[in-house]
């Protein structure tokens, strides 16, 4: 991949990409070093297509498992209680709303959190998820379904204050 | 990919619209250029950890072979020369030590 097509594939990617991760990570102060970590190894890759179609959930899988490596590193470390909270950017008392839905999507756990981003956001398939969180497709239609539930009655009986997954 | 069977789809499909839509990160993306460049220079240190590679590995065999041909000189100028005296003895045990010390150096740098 040359310097043009890539700096097209990244414009066409980079906010999707941060978007995701900083939805999912539930770390505000990592989330750039993931998204460059991601591009910087799609680069670096001696046999990476040249297609922007198959790049991208590429793109995505490497971000998804940076994140994990992260999550495992983070339990490992025990330093999981101090991650940081998001903070929206905008004003009161939007900020408000904007913050509690963030507080809610970090009450599913990391991998519900992936999920439901790329089916219902980037519009992952069954297949797609899958590749991008290196599961079984069958895997992903049960582990979905359960997510979609748990954020359902999240939704519907309001998520309990306190901890969270990330 | 939303399943349509779900009772809940469409609110959930409504929420996780509105979720995506909150800003939360201010400052602007990475530079594109930088990060073609960042990549490069990673790229080209790959290649230059490859091409030293086998040197690296054959490096602790080198010292290894060094400090065993030493060992072996010592052992037969010992054993070839005249009566130990004081002064042999001392100069041997100290080879010895400078030797080791020099293998011990060498493997912990490479």
């Amino acid at each position: 991949m040359d310097e043009p097509a890539f700096t097209s594939f990244y414009a066409g990617t980079a906010r999707a990409l941060r978007a995701y991760v900083a939805h999912t990570f539930g770390d505000f102060t990592h989330v750039d070093d993931i998204v460059q970590e991601s591009y910087l190894r799609v680069l670096r890759m001696p046999a990476a297509p040249d297609d922007p179609q198959r790049l991208r959930p590429l793109l995505f899988r490497i971000a998804s498992n940076l994140m994990t490596d992260e999550w495992r590193r983070r339990r490992r470390a025990a330093h999981a209680a101090e991650t940081q909270a998001f903070e929206p950017i905008g004003s009161a008392p939007d900020i408000v709303l904007r913050l509690d839905m963030i507080r809610v999507f970090q009450h599913l756990s990391p991998q519900q959190r992936q999920m439901m981003w790329l089916a219902y956001v980037e519009g992952a398939d069954h297949r797609e998820i899958a590749a991008a969180l290196s599961l079984r497709e069958g895997s992903v239609r049960v582990l979905l379904h359960r997510a979609r539930r748990k954020l359902a009655s999240l939704l519907q009986l309001g998520a309990p204050s306190g901890s969270t997954n990330a | 990919m939303p399943d349509g069977c779900f009772e809940h789809e469409d609110d959930v499909r409504a929420w996780m619209r509105d979720l995506a839509a909150v800003p939360i990160i201010e400052r602007p993306l990475p530079d594109a250029h930088l990060l073609w460049w960042k990549a490069e220079l990673l790229k080209r240190w790959d290649t230059q950890r490859q091409a030293v590679a086998p040197i690296e590995h054959a490096e602790p065999v080198h010292i290894g072979v060094g400090v065993a041909g030493a060992g072996v000189l010592l052992a037969w100028l010992w054993r070839s020369g005249p009566t130990p005296t004081n002064t042999l003895i001392f100069a041997t045990v100290l080879s010895l030590t400078v030797l080791v010390a020099i293998a011990a150096l060498a493997v912990r740098q490479s």
